[in-house]
């Protein structure tokens, strides 16, 4: 090929060789202010985000051990029929939210015995919820805020009250949380590779088989895919885009489909059945306009946790929306909103990808307002103005003079923002201060203190009835998973009906955690027969006060009469704790 | 790049395989979806590859029309099968030695005046 090289077109070019180690010192170079200033902020959320885990939230709710136990199947292999949880896998949720937790769980060690494996998750959950962090911060530079904004957005988002409470907790969410904002800070790539769009779709993917919520986002996402990318390459990068997340999100029903559970059918669980129940079955939370609904009492809950970026996330999709740049991720925000005031089924923890672009819309619109310079222009439209600039005398000569006049505009009008914004965040910040209940309160001691218990004087062959926390912390001290029974299973897995035909009447004991009494409130059927259980059981030992308090029950399956029930059992129970008695207890 | 029509060759041994293995063989599950994995990746590139047609279109102001994406798309399988048996033949040939060039008949037509074809633009 000698003579192309005649031509001057072919002449190679000697590319300046660079080692990669002085390419990361110069990319480094180019950023220390930002790499600083995020490791400070970073270490502040993650400061405030791991002190007290252990001890706030309570682990009232069970799909923190639920996962635990999930990713423990996983790893170890020891779930049923070798499958993707502790118990029938029934495609109640996409798998990867747990399978992604495995490598961590197992660098951990987190199912060690004697340890509290949901509280090794919470400390990897610390890890996801910096991540997202993070994430937030790249999304606003690359919407265009100034770094000190971007930090703040950082801030408000790491650091509200409803952060605190949620992030560092196993939920599925906070698991997909990173993986959505990384498909909108890849599809905001400033160099806009088509690569880019690409893993933009496979973090999407990625999201929604953690949690399948976040197909909320999609619009948002594509809107996000559609205007960041150039008018002339659009639609390769939206295929790109869409084409990667379509066939990666396809594996979830392949994977059913190859199982023969795509379709229900008789003697097993099936994805469209578990679709079906999610979508019509399961009870909607209502709509958020209705006084009475769950939707309404868990839109209050968040918004007393952070009115501040709750309410002001929403207020904030005005100026969003009328900036071109910020409509993707305010749609963000918009959609899932519509969402909890449409009606459906609505977990608590559903929050929390919305707080993410709640924050980044708060930030990017206050960036906006103070770019704003609105008393220069009209000053200036004065002065241009023949008429008025005569009349006021304003038509100015110098130029020093008309630039000074132009910058006393801008200052005024940053004063006034700053007017605003100074009483507000003296307002804001301590109320966040007094929310430390997250990092003084104790209220899973009782929990831990009934498991060793269990752990230390119940036969390892006696069949107990536990919660999910409880489980998997027995389960890694040695006990078998078929002797220990997560409540809910006990009439719903066909495995556990065919290890005890006789129900609740083969448990020896039960685990009394605030997340059976609350459960047995509830009017699944499945958990008649735990009520039941209680119904025939003796205290034998109860740990802490107040609505955490734990007890460790004695079953009797063949007493006769249900003499002296469980006093906060629904249905048995006077609900009142009795004054007197080995029962004595506290008012909830 | 050079051992791409091997590839391609050795996909006319697979094809079979592939069928014989669908109908008869129980693979462990986690196999089973990897074995997915070239399906879904040639989904992928499908859909890319209409996107290319599109430019195409844009680009040289071709007369593209719906029909001739719905046919693209169709045909992508049987295309691809033709190109496996083109390439496991010029294998087969390589491996007996017989390097010949295969010519096709000349008819000369490109001798007559004819109408404008898509292939003069």
């Amino acid at each position: 090929m000698a003579f192309l090289e005649t031509w001057p077109i072919f002449v190679p070019v000697e590319a300046p060789v660079r080692s990669s180690t002085e390419a990361v010192t110069t990319w480094v170079a180019a950023r220390w202010t930002a790499i600083a200033s995020c490791t400070i902020v970073v270490s502040v959320i993650g400061y405030v985000q791991a002190v007290n885990l252990a001890s706030w939230p309570t682990l009232a709710n069970d799909d923190e051990g639920t996962y635990m136990a999930r990713a423990w199947a996983v790893q170890t292999g020891r779930g049923a029929h070798h499958s993707l949880a502790n118990y029938t896998y029934w495609y109640d949720h996409a798998p990867l939210g747990w399978i992604q937790l495995v490598p961590w769980t197992w660098l951990t060690d987190a199912y060690r015995a004697g340890g509290e494996a949901d509280i090794a998750g919470r400390r990897i959950m610390v890890g996801y919820a910096l991540v997202s962090t993070l994430l937030v911060y790249i999304i606003a530079r690359r919407l265009g805020c100034s770094k000190p904004v971007s930090l703040a957005a950082m801030a408000l988002f790491g650091l509200s009250p409803v952060s605190v409470d949620y992030l560092h907790q196993i939920f599925l969410d906070c698991i997909g949380l990173p993986w959505i904002l990384a498909a909108f800070a890849l599809a905001l790539s400033p160099k806009r590779h088509l690569w880019a769009f690409a893993a933009s779709g496979a973090c999407f993917a990625v999201a929604v088989l953690s949690k399948e919520t976040y197909l909320l986002w999609a619009p948002a996402l594509v809107y996000q895919v559609w205007q960041r990318a150039d008018r002339r390459t659009r639609a390769m990068c939206l295929v790109a885009f869409s084409s990667v997340a379509a066939a990666l999100l396809a594996v979830y029903p392949l994977y059913a489909l190859l199982k023969g559970e795509l379709f229900p059918g008789r003697g097993h669980v099936s994805l469209i059945g578990a679709i079906e129940w999610q979508l019509a079955s399961r009870s909607s939370s209502g709509s958020a306009f209705s006084a009475a609904s769950d939707a309404h009492a868990k839109v209050l809950g968040w918004y007393h946790d952070d009115r501040w970026l709750v309410g002001g996330g929403i207020l904030a999709l005005i100026p969003a929306a009328a900036t071109r740049r910020l409509r993707p991720v305010a749609a963000g925000v918009l959609v899932p909103a519509l969402y909890v005031m449409h009606g459906g089924y609505l977990p608590a923890m559903y929050v929390i990808g919305v707080l993410a672009f709640e924050a980044l819309i708060i930030a990017c619109s206050a960036q906006t307002l103070w770019r704003l310079d609105p008393l220069g222009r009209i000053a200036t439209a004065l002065r241009q103005s023949a008429v008025t600039g005569r009349v006021l005398g304003l038509r100015m000569r110098s130029h020093v003079r008309l630039s000074l006049a132009i910058s006393w505009g801008r200052l005024a009008w940053r004063a006034l923002l700053l007017a605003v914004l100074v009483p507000l965040s003296a307002e804001v910040v301590p109320a966040w201060g007094t929310a430390d209940s997250a990092t003084t309160y104790d209220v899973n001691t009782a929990l831990f203190q009934s498991e060793q218990w269990v752990e230390q004087h119940v036969p390892k062959t006696d069949p107990v009835l536990v919660d999910a926390n409880v489980w998997i912390d027995l389960v890694d001290d040695g006990a078998a998973p078929s002797k220990v029974v997560w409540f809910w299973e006990l009439s719903a897995d066909p495995d556990v009906g065919r290890r005890y035909p006789e129900g609740w009447r083969q448990m020896d004991y039960i685990v009394v955690t605030n997340t059976i009494r609350v459960n047995l409130l509830s009017e699944y059927s499945s958990v008649a027969p735990v009520a039941q259980a209680a119904a025939h059981s003796t205290l034998v030992v109860r740990f802490g006060t107040g609505t955490n308090f734990v007890e460790i029950r004695r079953i009797h399956p063949y007493s006769r009469t249900t003499s002296n029930p469980p006093w906060w059992l629904p249905g048995y129970g006077k609900l009142r704790p009795p004054t007197s008695g080995p029962e004595k207890g506290e008012q909830l | 790049m050079l051992a791409f029509p091997m590839l391609q060759a050795l996909s006319a041994i697979l094809i079979p395989l592939a069928i014989f293995m669908m109908l008869w063989v129980r693979l462990p599950l986690l196999l089973g979806l990897l074995g997915l994995v070239p399906a879904l990746t040639s989904a992928v590139v499908v859909a890319a590859e209409t996107m290319a047609l599109r430019e195409l279109r844009r680009t040289y102001h071709l007369n593209v029309r719906t029909f001739d994406y719905v046919r693209f798309v169709l045909t992508t399988i049987p295309f691809q099968l033709v190109l496996v048996l083109a390439a496991a033949r010029a294998t087969w040939r390589e491996m007996i030695g017989e390097r010949g060039w295969e010519k096709t008949a000349h008819a000369g037509a490109h001798l007559q005046p004819t109408a404008f074809t898509a292939s003069e633009v």
